[in-house]
């Protein structure tokens, strides 16, 4: 009775809380010091009379300044504590808490402490309020929870604002970050809320937990540059004069709180015990049970309801089935935030697609259930599917990499291995619907293979498979090489190579080239990048696959220079070169894309271009890229053609655009004619030129054919007999009896295959003989590799060659030459030479009827004539020097044609008025002076 | 040296402040308890004086809320601020008091001046209702936000 007449007569005569004022502040109070007081608190609202005290930590001052007016603290001295408004207050927080966040009692019990601490043991304007460590799985509500005690408490009138300031580690995880954090970390100090959360504070950088301890021990932070606030922001302040300089950052008296996804004992031990020394209240989130997931889910979809209600104007019903099913899709990894966006995706959206669809109907009441799959139920008894309504981007993306996997030309084990990262991707997650444990295998990948083989393309399909079926969260190709990793000096290889890698999160990164990180052993720059690159692959496991690609051979070595890299890489992918066949398709495929049509004309030529470039054993065939540049250029030709004929067929591709039409015919009579005497080499070459012929016919006819023939030959004979110009002929007929593929002959000696150093003559022959490849390979003087002491590397040359014969037998012809006896002899250096040169052609010396056709062809291809006295004077010279060992045949022939040009030159250039017939002819006086 | 000044002008404006709050609780009592009865018992309405010093309390207490130096005199005696938002409120149900009375008792009508009579009883009860309300809803509370 008395207590309601006391709040009636307080209720009509506010006047009282004047009177409450003077008793609580007294009549007139300091000008805002506060009262350090080093003795226990006694919280407000208790009297002196009854003191209740709360002991404080050890040595520690306490300020106390008198706290805000509120209702709670004008009430007389309790004499209960149970009944002190501040305990009802915070009692009423934990009764309004439980119905608008969702945990167990022990959780509720323990927030309900942690905010009410402050107002019991006392707290001032400088120092944080109370310091709380949240922990709990992602998700888990941490924020939500918090922001609903701020709402309460300001309800309850103890906090002025409910505004909760977040700040989230994950974004200041770069020093480039650090005055960011402090420009957030001063405006969520000065804000108008009561609380600031810091969530992911495991992530924080020691600078930043530093921050943090002297706000929480001290209250305050003094910065080391001076800044100003600047539109909220706080700016480096550069001039001196300007005021309102910020120097230091302070607590102001909010409630710090720290939350983390880790487990409890690897949060405390990421922030270090001196951290938590001054955390007062550390709270483990439990895992909601089941009865709390489907409390969960029956909120949400209450939360649901209300959207559709509001946003759709559609009414639902949810039935218990429903719930049911809504809660075995929540996952712990998740949390709240993945349920609700399950919801939205497969309930909210398909229902908007209804809606929009009218496939209601004018009806806006509906019940929601679940039946196989989740249904809408209108009251008319019409039922509707809502999977027909999900949006099925995934599906369509999926199926969309399958056909342009299936569109890509060969490439047959490569597709099978991108099918089945889809079938174990599957099983994996049906052995996870089914509670067993999943395993994630490695993706990343190497590709080896040569240039222009699809490496590129399959990697961005690759991509776009790993999105579709849910590996990868973004998909996005990243295409990079060396350049884009190696920095210019010291520690920016690092940097450089992170930025990459984080570009490419959620996505693939795909290295081309990629042996060139280790090209040489003291490549610094290539082995940080490649350190930080299996760094980061570790650390990003679930959301990045690395695809490297290279030659085959130049992989395998850069697999050795870390030892991580082979493990990280166990699917290795190869990538044979295009066969003719295939590059053709790819020809058709690629004419048709860009809205050209081939002729059938152009087959054969083309199928004989790619045979010619698709050399084995050379890396540059050009595979796909080829086919790509030939038709560009064809286009460009065919663009030509129209423009000059515009009535052509725009669309058709003809061999004239491909340049197949200009190949002239290979006469082999027109060749040899060419050439004087040597009519037994002539006869050697004629029966090999009718023998191939002969083996074209047979293969056309479908009969069988001796491909073993090997085509190397040796030829001996004195210097000057036309063996060198004898080799290009052959190469001639071999190429155009299609032996083989390119019409390139290859000249060098001794001095083109031996090195200086040891080890080295085994690297330049074989790079010889590799740009040899696909034709011929003439050696000069071959003899001469044998010739050396025992130190000599003419041995390591030979035994190259006779490798890299066995290696490339299809691929190349190795024509020796040099004197009869020494090569006899250079062919005992080596046991398996003799057997792999059985063609030995012998070229005699020119006779000298021979030697002065020789001469004769050569003044008249220059425009002179040798008088008949010049030709006796030479007949008689070369039968003269015929007689010497080191007669050098046509070169000594060349040699005398030369002089007598000379000679003549000299002779003539005294005088002046010269006839035509004077500057043409060559006399015998010329002759003679040779 | 600006510390004594800031001071000296706070506490100069006290004074004057003072003088005012002095002012005013006389004038509302004198209104309660001289003029209003006085009309009721004379029947003649008599100068309406009570919206002018309302007036003019309101213009102390503004300038004193608006300048901060003034507004430490709030900080200082902190009943103050209670103190003179009450007296204002209540400055301001006497003024309209006597007001209605004053309009009422303008026509020499007995019936009429039970009408006003009335009236202003019920003025006075719902005014002391809705001040009583508002600040059991929002109590008086003490903050230094400039701090």
């Amino acid at each position: 009775m008395n207590e309601r007449l006391e709040k009636l007569l307080k209720f009509w005569f506010p006047e009282y809380q004047i009177i409450e004022c003077l008793r609580q502040h007294g009549f007139i109070v300091d000008d805002g010091k506060p009262m350090i007081n080093n003795s226990s608190v006694t919280a407000p609202g208790y009297s002196n009379g009854n003191v209740a005290t709360v002991p404080t930590r050890v040595n520690r001052p306490v300020q106390y300044i008198p706290p805000a007016y509120s209702p709670n603290n004008v009430s007389s001295a309790p004499k209960n504590k149970v009944n002190t408004p501040s305990n009802d207050a915070f009692v009423d927080l934990k009764i309004i808490l439980r119905t608008q966040w969702t945990g167990s009692e022990k959780d509720i019990m323990a927030f309900g402490k942690a905010f009410e601490r402050p107002y019991l043991r006392g707290y001032d304007n400088i120092k944080p309020r109370n310091t709380i460590l949240v922990i709990g799985h992602e998700s888990r509500g941490k924020v939500y929870g918090i922001q609903c005690i701020s709402n309460i408490l300001k309800k309850k009138k103890i906090f002025k604002q409910a505004e909760v300031s977040v700040l989230n580690f994950s974004d200041y995880e770069t020093d480039a970050a650090s005055d960011l954090f402090m420009s957030d970390l001063y405006k969520a100090l000065n804000s108008k809320g009561e609380s600031v959360v810091f969530e992911n504070i495991d992530k924080a950088s020691p600078s930043h937990l530093e921050i943090l301890y002297q706000l929480m021990t001290q209250g305050r932070y003094k910065l080391s540059k001076r800044y100003m606030l600047l539109n909220g922001s706080l700016m480096e302040a550069t001039g001196v004069l300007d005021k309102d300089i910020v120097s230091q950052i302070s607590a102001n008296g909010k409630f710090l709180i720290f939350t983390s996804t880790l487990e409890e004992k690897k949060a405390i031990s990421a922030l270090g015990n001196k951290f938590i020394e001054e955390i007062y209240d550390v709270i483990v989130l439990e895992p909601f049970s089941p009865i709390q997931v489907r409390n969960l889910a029956n909120n949400l979809l209450e939360k649901f309801g209300t959207k559709c209600r509001e946003k759709l104007r559609f009414t639902i019903k949810v039935q218990e089935p429903l719930i049911e099913e809504i809660s075995t899709h929540y996952r712990e990894k998740g949390g709240v935030k993945a349920l609700a966006e399950y919801i939205d995706e497969h309930l909210y959206e398909p229902l908007t697609e209804m809606i929009l669809q009218n496939i209601f109907g004018n009806t806006n009441i509906g019940e929601i259930n679940y039946n196989d799959g989740y249904v809408v139920t209108l009251d008319s008894g019409a039922s509707f599917m809502m999977a027909d309504f999900v949006k099925k981007y995934n599906a369509v993306e999926l199926e969309e990499a399958r056909k342009e996997l299936e569109q890509v030309v060969g490439l047959a084990k490569v597709k099978e291995y991108v099918l089945n990262l889809e079938n174990n991707f599957k099983v994996q997650q049906m052995r996870e619907n089914k509670g067993l444990k999943k395993s994630d295998i490695s993706m990343h990948m190497i590709f080896a293979g040569n240039p222009g083989t699809g490496k590129t393309t399959i990697a961005r399909i690759v991509a776009k498979y790993l999105k579709a079926i849910g590996v990868l969260s973004s998909g996005h190709l990243c295409e990079v090489t060396r350049t884009d990793l190696v920095g210019q000096y010291v520690g920016h290889t690092a940097v450089k190579t992170s930025e990459v890698i984080k570009s490419a999160l959620g996505g693939v990164l795909f290295i081309d080239e990629a042996y060139s990180l280790c090209r040489e052993q003291g490549d610094i720059f290539g082995l940080e990048a490649i350190d930080t690159l299996v760094k980061a692959m570790e650390d990003n496991r679930d959301n990045l696959v690395v695809i490297l690609a290279g030659y085959e051979d130049e992989m395998s070595d850069l697999l050795k220079t870390n030892p991580g890299l082979k493990s990280r890489f166990p699917n290795i992918v190869h990538f044979d070169d295009y066969t003719v066949d295939e590059m053709y398709e790819i020809a058709n495929i690629t004419a048709k894309n860009k809205g050209y049509n081939l002729s059938a004309m152009c087959e054969a030529g083309l199928r004989h271009q790619f045979e010619a470039r698709q050399i084995k054993g050379k890396n540059d065939g050009g595979n796909g890229r080829l086919v790509r540049n030939l038709i560009e250029n064809a286009i460009l030709n065919q663009s030509q053609r129209i423009v000059k004929n515009p009535e052509d067929d725009m669309e058709l591709l003809i061999p004239e655009d491909f340049g197949l039409t200009n190949m002239p015919e290979f006469d082999l009579e027109q060749e040899l004619n060419k050439v004087i005497g040597l009519d037994s080499v002539k006869k050697y070459i004629r029966s090999l030129n009718a023998r191939l012929r002969l083996q074209g016919e047979r293969k056309k006819l479908g009969l069988k054919v001796d491909t073993t023939q090997t085509m190397h030959m040796i030829f001996t004979g004195n210097p000057g007999t036309g063996k060198t110009m004898m080799a290009r002929t052959v190469a001639d007929v071999l190429y155009n009896m299609n032996v083989i593929k390119i019409n390139n002959l290859v000249e060098t000696d001794r001095s083109g295959l031996v090195a200086g150093y040891v080890g080295q003559t085994a690297i330049k022959t074989r790079e010889v003989i590799e740009s040899a490849l696909g034709g011929v390979l003439f050696i000069d003087e071959a003899y001469a590799l044998a010739q050396g002491g025992q130190n000599d590397f003419g041995q390591e040359a030979i035994d190259t060659l006779v490798k890299m014969m066995d290696d490339n037998r299809d691929n190349l012809v190795v024509i020796l030459a040099g004197y009869s006896d020494d090569m006899r002899h250079f062919l005992t250096k080596n046991v398996g030479l003799h057997s792999r040169f059985p063609n030995i052609i012998e070229f005699p010396d020119y006779s000298v009827d021979e030697l002065m056709q020789i001469a004769d062809g050569m003044y008249s291809a220059q425009g002179y004539v040798l008088n008949d006295e010049g030709k006796s004077v030479l007949r008689e010279h070369l039968a003269v020097a015929k007689q010497d060992k080191h007669f050098g045949n046509g070169r000594y022939v060349r040699n005398v044609f030369e002089r007598s040009l000379n000679n003549q030159a000299l002779r003539l250039s005294n005088e002046t008025n010269l006839s035509k017939d004077a500057l043409i002819t060559i006399t015998e006086e010329d002759i003679w002076e040779v | 040296m600006g510390k004594i000044l800031k001071n000296f002008i706070t506490f100069s404006w006290l004074l004057f402040l003072g003088l005012v709050l002095v002012l005013a609780g006389f004038s509302t009592l004198m209104l309660v308890f001289h003029d209003i009865p006085g009309m009721i018992r004379t029947g003649f309405a008599g100068t309406t004086a009570g919206f002018s010093i309302f007036g003019t309390l309101s213009f102390v207490v503004m300038i004193t809320g608006f300048v901060p130096l003034f507004r430490r005199c709030y900080y200082i005696f902190p009943w103050l601020y209670p103190f003179t938002t009450m007296l204002m409120i209540n400055l301001f149900i006497a003024a309209l008091a006597e007001f209605i009375l004053g309009q009422g008792f303008s026509v020499t009508d007995s019936q009429r001046y039970e009408i006003t009579i009335c009236l202003m009883i019920i003025m006075v009860i719902i005014c002391r209702f809705i001040m009583s309300l508002y600040f059991k809803i929002r109590p008086i509370v003490y903050q230094r936000d400039d701090r």
